[in-house]
């Protein structure tokens, strides 16, 4: 009754209020951010006014407003934004997060630190910058984004891991970057892109000096995400459907008679002889004139002939493979617990047009994380992070019949078994018709692809982490964690029989198995297993005026085991039940275990003295088992110091415009262990086995002899220096920041180069010194048109470059390292042109030694020495005769270039990746695509790039094809590429829904992307090569373009 | 209560630290492999050991010694049967062959790295010296260890033999090295005092290798007889090299090859394989007749096995497709059946027609170079439908670019073979050698007496029904009177030809003879006139005048980068010392001429 009657009050209070102000009157709305998730707490103010209240937890309020007030809503870490009431009872708010430089907080070495107090060379990425793209790994995703961070990616293959460096050339003995996810050292691919909270890049020895031993070159820190706190369970769910397009630029010869003619004149060249006959060549002219099927196909003299194109490349290469992935997470919080889950699935098909027999890759993510707060004191942490991969390709019988062999296939070669009228003689249409469709020999893929066995494998990866953290007293905070890592992998390949039809009609008989009569399976089996416990104190004293202290220590130990088997059984009994049980022929087994094990002592110590003089201390004691215990362990400190200028007195006059400006300098030293998979350099052991010879029946055991090793190994020594300047401006809109370095990587293991008559490689000794020098820029800016319209763009950029300063060499071979060597230094002959005239040939230096019989059309080499011959001397710096350095293939000036633009709920983000300046030399090895007629490699190119009696202007020489082939394709300066490139790395565009849209279908947020990856390239150098590929000149699993469409909804 | 708990798990939390600090966390040793102190002890360890040995010197580009043949692709290194290819026997045209091609027309030019047959294996003579710096260790009577001794010490010699008859001086090696042996960077061991190390280990060897090792021979290990071939090989190799280069004591190294041939001739259990079927024996001895099995063959001293499913090559189908042919100077040296040279010959028929070549010829020819008529017995390619012989550029069949189809080796079935599933086996070491070298020997050293004569050479020409060599009659070839030695040793060098041809031992003989002028003589095939032309059609061999006939004949490198083959007689007996091997050490010295 009473409430009844205040109710009425209010409303008559209410009337009589609203009648005088007109329309006032509950404004209700949600407020969410980027990503669709409501945001909390969010303050509603109505300007002017001191109308105001907060969202609650589903982002939801309610305020009471008339039209024409500007309500602002603003939350820490957001932009905040002001809104007009108009007519409109609700409103859907998006408030994008504030991408403050300053607030920003760092994850470092065992803890945080706050971006601006940070005195090392750390780089750092956010989540969104592998968000709504396509890759497959999270590697491809950090390529061109932090200077200084490089990454390589050597092929489209999903199985192969991207390449990490970081700042340029490391060690003789090669060094990456220590990659911790949580802390936990484990392969990037283990982690789908979309569990990424954030990666941090640290790149001088005061940023990674507490990962010791393994942190040489860098460290790569990720962290996942992480449960929200707020209480409410968040599901997103999805998915990108792609297509993939192998980025090919093979300019295959489609006209035979062109291919024939060609051919010819390379073979008639280097032997005298043509490779095809007069009659060969009317018939391709025929076929090109008349392309029917009676002038594709002859029987002569029993054997077919094939005058068209095959069209091999196109019937063996597909235009577009697709790509999947589904990704689901679930994340909430309640007061005691918060949680995250995911469970991610990649499904990517390959290159080839069989849908049947192409190359699949499956990945399952799972990660799943807790944080249960115990006690006020006390916390638990879980973690499980699942990988399971599963590939399925097909065998690889060999190089003359895989994917290489596209390069290799002229338009003549025959591919299938053709349907004639007839073959011989009339008639005989039904004796050859079981054969029709097979495939023919040579280097033929396609009988090997359908019919051959596979090559699969299925890796589960499983790490376990249970973690502990104690806060038990103010300012103090005790953190442990152990992890264990099991890794499982099985593989099988199967070789199986293919049948391969004899192009000879009169053969018997007329099925062979080409390259597959020693058909055979193999099983093996790797289990390999990981601990690491991690466990540090850290006590934070910042109650003194003035005075910030923050110090920690603690203990890291990590322990290896890997072991495996192999069995490999002969001959098949059928290859449709490909097991090891279902073999007749011979059975050989094989296995193998080794273990290592590392452990260290760290400290940190942080000290900041009026916000403003940064000093930060740290270090490792470290240990390996990898050398032997006199020079087991090392000691790395390093101190690293800030000058925060932009909080002195004297810069008051610039704060309108100045937000930071810090100067950071740093020395460490670091210790390398990185020997790869030799976990015990300093014990002589002997080799064992079976050897491929029979004495009677079957191989015979064998020992080998115990190699050379030091009694006295130790660590490689790293010293790095870093200065660095931040600068922050105009309103946090303009962020730099510059690095410049030198890391000197001391007492480098090397192989002392003896000659070879020691018999075995000389014993590793800690004998050599390189310098790297760079430096990095990383600059970003980001401003909006208007309150719509958002835009910025970041670079990065970065250059180094490395040279050898001690070194054994002491004749100064030049195809070793030698003291001065630039690293990636081309020696090569200068090529002075090509001879016109045999007269030239006559007058100019003597050439013998790089080949025979000259000619006009070969290449001239330049006698640099004036000896009046061309030699490479003995290939010292002393003499080394005509070759001198033509270029390096160390990549300078890499640059990443991101642009974004978003206009309410759309989006815009452009992403270039590229090298300024690189050299590259085509190897002339066989089996590699660049130079014609090399191996008998012919495209398009060839005919109208190489030297005749017409084209003498020609970039190659006279096509040559048989004996000593070589002769004008020495390593030359004239084939020097330009290796620089910039590519497309990234293009997308998405879309999110209006809040008012999605909300009558009980969503949260819903959002739609196109992205492009590799759209688009340019470079100088000679096609086929790739600028980012150059080091695969043979045919691998193509780089591509991929298409995607996205979709994700949370709720 | 709330702080003991603290306490709790401060301790805890430090037990865990300190649990994690073990001391001995970093001692972590190899899980899967021996080392010296855990080997060296039985006999079976010396053997286990010198098996991998044999590991070694299966790799024929690197350890050229036994000359055996790698499988699968790697066979295309076709071991010994790809030697003749240095020389004026066959006349190879594949692109995979130019490395022979290039060294038989005296193109070639320094190697900047090891090359195969060359400056490389040392790791071999490596796992050989650490072996006898360990065998003596293991308590076993010292008797079995010197027989695994003796069998590195064979291998040795074998390698150093072949090293000093290409590079002259050589750095001999005795023991295991380290960075710090001076032998590193010190000059080559001259010639004479290598080789007097060479004759040590073989002589050692002959000395304590037992007559057989009773493993079945199948082909089991390296015996005494095996040793003492090698040791007549390499001793004759030297001993003619020094007589004909000029160097010491020539006669002391062909009385010691002469003594080690006749130990195994008379004492050991080999003779030349015959079923008294002189037009089949000389081929089949070395064919099917066993399958891919040499067990038993009477004449075969070492052998390499190959066996279905468990190491199988592809042998035969790179051979027929690589080889090119015989050249018409390898056709032309088979005598006639009244023992003479075709030069004097009255039997001889001519080469008008490709089938008179073979008439009335040492019955060798027609099981070492196809003739027509025998492509059914030979089942060769398996195909009848194309007719042989075939030349470069005619369509279907295999062709040859001299018209002369080895079929010496040649099986059908190997040849028909998918890819590396045949089991084609290789010998290593024949009795016949040891005959040749034998005679040969004797020859040079002058003492030889027709029993000489009959015990060896003559036992080959039994076997295919040519008449004996008579000292009292030998013929004089015309042809090879200018060569500089006697109408004997001209015939002594032309049985070896004939008998051993695509044995790898031409290129080898024409070096220690001096005769490095013969390479060159053009590589020629068939005579290629009107009917020639008429007759192989669609093929377009270039062709050239033969100088000594007038007469036209195919001229395989003709415009090719091999036309014109030189020899330089003060340069090409000897092979480059590759550049890294002196960038690394310049006291090697480079050999002279390069």
């Amino acid at each position: 009754m009473k409430k009844r009657t205040i109710v009425l009050v209010y409303f008559i209070v209410l009337a009589f209020f609203a009648i005088p102000t007109l329309a006032q009157r509950n404004i209700s709305g949600t407020v969410k951010d980027n990503t669709g998730t409501p945001l909390e707490n969010v303050t509603v103010l109505v300007k002017n006014t001191s109308r105001g209240t907060t969202t609650n937890a589903l982002g939801n309020f309610t305020i009471q407003a008339v039209p024409k007030d500007i309500l602002i809503f603003s939350f820490t870490g957001y932009a905040t934004q002001e809104v007009t009431v108009t007519n409109q009872e609700t409103f859907s708010i998006l408030l994008l997060a504030k991408t403050s430089a300053l607030d920003e907080v760092v994850v470092v070495g065992y803890g945080t630190q706050k971006k601006v107090n940070l005195t090392g060379a750390v780089g750092t990425v956010s989540s969104e910058r592998l968000e709504n793209r396509p890759i497959v790994d999270a590697g491809q995703g950090l390529q061109g984004v932090v200077p200084g961070l490089n990454v390589s990616i050597r092929n489209g293959d999903p199985t192969t891991a991207p390449e990490f460096n970081i700042r340029g050339f490391t060690s003789i003995n090669g060094g990456s970057p220590l990659i911790l996810v949580d802390n936990v050292p484990m392969p990037l691919q283990m982690i789908n892109p979309d569990d990424i909270a954030s990666v941090t890049v640290l790149k001088d020895a005061a940023a990674s000096a507490i990962y010791g031993a393994r942190a040489a070159f860098g460290v790569i820190l990720v962290e996942t995400k992480q449960g929200k706190k707020g209480g409410k369970i968040n599901v997103q769910l999805s998915t990108e459907q792609s297509l993939a397009k192998p980025i090919f630029l093979m300019d295959v010869v489609t006209n035979p008679y062109d291919y024939v003619t060609a051919y010819n004149t390379a073979t008639i060249r280097a032997s005298g002889q043509p490779a095809y006959d007069d009659a060969y060549v009317a018939k391709t002219k025929q076929w090109v004139d008349n392309p029917t099927l009676e002038n594709e196909w002859e029987v002569y003299n029993g054997s077919f002939r094939y005058y068209g194109n095959n069209d091999y490349q196109n019937r063996l290469i597909t235009d577009y493979a697709p790509q999947q992935q589904y990704d689901l997470s679930i994340s909430g919080s309640s007061e005691k617990v918060s949680y995250y889950a995911s469970f991610g699935l990649l499904n990517k098909d390959g290159y080839l047009k069989n849908k049947d027999k192409n190359e699949k890759f499956k990945r399952y993510n799972v990660l799943m994380k807790a944080d249960i707060k115990v006690t006020n004191w006390l916390s638990l942490d879980e973690k499980v992070v699942f990988n399971s991969q599963v590939s399925d390709k097909p065998y690889f019988y060999n190089w003359d019949v895989n994917i290489n062999s596209s390069a290799r296939q002229s338009p003549l070669s025959l591919v299938t078994f053709p349907d004639l009228p007839y073959y011989i003689t009339p008639g005989d249409h039904d004796q050859y018709a079981q054969y029709i469709g097979m495939g023919f020999g040579g280097t033929n893929f396609f009988p090997y692809l359908e019919n051959g066995g596979r090559d699969n494998f299925v890796n589960n990866d499983v790490w376990l982490t249970q973690g502990l953290t104690l806060t038990p007293i103010k300012g103090l905070r005790l953190r442990g964690d152990f992890s264990y890592n099991s890794f499982n992998r099985q593989r099988q390949e199967v070789a199986s029989k293919v049948n391969i039809v004899s192009s000879d009609l009169l053969a018997t008989p007329m099925i062979t198995n080409g390259f597959s009569g020693d058909d055979f399976i193999r099983n093996r089996s790797d289990y390999n297993q990981y601990t690491v416990f991690n466990g540090y104190a850290e006590y934070t004293v910042d109650q003194i005026e003035n005075h910030f202290i923050k110090a920690m220590v603690g203990y890291n130990n990590e322990w290896g085991r890997n072991t495996y088997i192999q069995a490999t059984a002969r001959s098949l009994i059928t290859p449709t039940v490909p097991d090891l049980s279902t073999t007749t022929g011979n059975q050989q087994t094989t296995g193998g275990k080794s273990h290592v094990s590392l452990q260290g002592f760290f400290y940190r110590l942080n000290y900041i003295f009026k916000d403003r003089y940064l000093l930060e201390t740290n270090g490792r004691y470290d240990g390996t088992s990898r050398f032997p215990s006199d020079g087991r362990y090392g000691f790395f400190p390093s101190v690293s110091v800030g000058w925060r200028i932009s909080e002195e007195g004297f810069m008051n006059g610039a704060r309108s415009w100045l937000d930071n400006l810090k100067l950071r300098a740093s020395y460490g030293t670091l210790g390398n262990q990185l020997l790869g998979d030799d976990y015990y350099p300093y014990i002589s052991t002997m080799g064992s086995g079976q050897a491929p010879y029979i004495m009677s029946g079957g191989f015979i055991p064998y020992v080998s002899p115990a190699g050379l090793v030091s009694p006295t190994l130790t660590w490689e020594t790293v010293v790095a220096k870093n200065l660095g300047l931040d600068f922050t401006i105009l309103n946090q809109r303009l962020d730099l920041s510059f690095d410049v370095y030198t890391r000197d990587t001391k007492d480098m293991l090397m192989n002392v180069s003896y000659p070879s008559i020691l018999g075995t490689s000389a014993p590793k000794s800690n004998a050599a010194d390189l310098r790297t020098t760079g430096w990095e820029l990383s600059a970003s800016w980001h401003d909006q048109f208007s309150a719509n319209w958002n835009y910025g763009f970041t670079l990065a950029l970065s250059d180094n470059t490395s040279k050898i300063t001690k070194y054994l060499n002491p004749t100064g071979a030049i195809d070793d390292y030698y003291v001065g060597k630039d690293i990636g230094e081309i020696w090569a002959y200068e090529t002075v042109g090509i001879f016109q005239t045999d007269a030239e040939i006559a007058s100019a230096p003597n050439q013998d030694q790089l080949g025979a019989s000259w000619k006009a059309g070969d290449m001239q080499y330049a006698d640099l020495n004036k000896d009046a011959k061309i030699t490479p001397g003995v290939r010292t710096l002393e003499d080394h005769g005509d070759l001198r350095i033509v270029g390096n293939t160390t990549p300078r000036y890499l640059f990443g270039i991101n642009g974004d633009l978003s206009f309410k709920g759309i989006a815009l983000n452009v992403f270039f990746q590229g090298v300024m300046k690189r050299d590259y030399l085509p190897d002339n090895g066989n089996w590699n695509a660049f130079y014609p007629y090399n191996d008998g490699h012919l495209e398009k190119y060839a005919i109208t790039e190489s030297w005749s009696e017409t084209n003498r202007d020609a970039y190659f020489a006279a096509p040559t094809f048989g004996y000593n082939t070589k002769k004008n394709i020495h390593p030359q300066s004239r084939y020097v590429q330009n290796a620089s490139y910039i590519r497309l790395k990234n293009l997308s565009v998405s879309y999110q829904f209006p809040v008012q849209w999605i909300q009558k279908v009980k969503l949260t947020g819903a959002q739609i992307y196109f992205a492009g990856m590799n759209l688009w390239e340019a470079s100088k150098m000679h096609k086929p090569l790739d600028p980012e590929s150059v080091f695969t000149v043979t045919q691998e699993y193509y780089l591509q373009r991929i298409f995607t469409l996205g979709a994700k909804l949370s709720f | 209560m709330k702080k003991s708990i603290i306490q709790a798990g401060l301790c805890v939390f430090t037990a865990i630290l300190l649990n994690s600090c073990k001391k001995d966390y970093l001692n972590r040793y190899p899980l899967d492999r021996i080392s010296n102190t855990t080997f060296w002890h039985t006999e079976n360890d010396l053997k286990v050991y010198n098996n991998g040995l044999y590991n070694m010197a299966r790799n024929h580009q690197n350890v050229p010694i036994m000359m055996g043949v790698d499988d699968g692709f790697e066979s295309n290194w076709c071991g010994s049967w790809y030697l003749d290819e240095y020389s004026d026997n066959i006349a190879p045209t594949h692109s995979r062959q130019a490395f022979y091609a290039q060294t038989r027309s005296g193109k070639h030019s320094i190697p900047s790295s090891s090359q195969q047959y060359g400056w490389i294996g040392w790791d071999f003579v490596r796992a050989i010296n650490v072996g006898l710096d360990h065998y003596f260790t293991a308590d076993i009577p010292m008797e079995t260890i010197n027989k695994y001794a003796a069998e590195a010490r064979l291998f040795r010699g074998w390698f150093y033999g072949d090293k000093v008859s290409k590079f002259g001086d050589v750095p001999w090696v005795g023991h295991e090295l380290n960075i710090d042996s001076e032998e590193l960077f010190a000059a080559r061991t001259p010639r004479d005092q290598a080789m007097d190390s060479v004759l040590a280990d073989l002589t050692f060897a002959c000395a304590n290798l037992p007559d057989d090792w009773g493993d079945g021979n199948a082909p089991g290990r390296l015996n005494r007889w095996a040793a003492l071939l090698v040791k007549s090989r390499i001793c004759l190799f030297e001993g003619t090299w020094r007589k004909y280069h000029g160097g010491t004591n020539a006669d002391m190294w062909l009385q010691e090859a002469a003594d080690a041939a006749q130990e195994l001739i008379e004492n050991g259990p080999y003779e030349v394989y015959s079923t008294g079927n002189p037009m089949h024996d000389y081929n089949s001895y070395q064919r099917p007749a066993y399958g891919s099995d040499f067990t038993g063959n009477s004449e075969i001293i070492y052998w390499r096995k190959f066996q279905t499913g468990v190491l199988t090559n592809h042998l035969i189908n790179y051979w027929k497709g690589y080889n090119g042919g015989a050249t018409k100077s390898m056709v032309e040296d088979y005598l006639c059946t009244d023992g003479k040279p075709i030069s004097i010959s009255p039997l001889y028929k001519g080469d008008a027609q490709f089938e008179d070549i073979f008439e009335n010829r040492d019955p060798r020819l027609r099981q070492t170079v196809l003739y027509p008529a025998d492509q059914a017995y030979y089942n060769y390619e398996r195909s009848l439908a194309y007719s042989y012989p075939r030349l470069t550029g005619m369509a279907g069949g295999t062709s040859s670019t001299t018209g002369y189809h080895i079929i010496k080796t040649y099986e059908s079935i190997a040849a028909g073979n998918a890819y590396n599933i045949s089991t084609t086996p290789v010998i290593v070491l024949r009795l016949g050698e040891g005959l040749l070298n034998f005679a040969e020997a004797k020859a040079e050293l002058g003492t030889i007496t027709q029993a000489d004569l009959d015990m060896s050479v003559n036992k080959l020409r039994d076997r295919v029904a040519m008449p004996h060599m008579d000292l009292a009659n030998i013929p004089v070839d015309p042809r090879y009177t200018s060569d500089g030695v006697s109408p004997l040793i001209v015939e002594i060098r032309r049985e070896r030809r004939v008998e051993l041809f695509m044995e790898g031992f031409r290129y080898d003989d024409l070096r220690r003879w001096k005769q490095g002028k013969k390479l060159e003589i053009k590589s020629m095939g068939i005579l290629w006139d009107a009917a020639a032309i008429a007759r192989y059609t669609g093929a377009k061999p270039k062709s050239s005048v033969d100088p000594v006939s007038g007469k036209t004949y195919i001229d395989v490198y003709k415009d090719s980068d091999w036309d014109n083959p030189v020899f330089d007689e003060s340069k090409h007996y000897l092979w480059p010392i590759p550049l890294s091997a002196l960038s690394q050490n310049p006291e090697i010295g480079q050999n002279p001429g390069w």
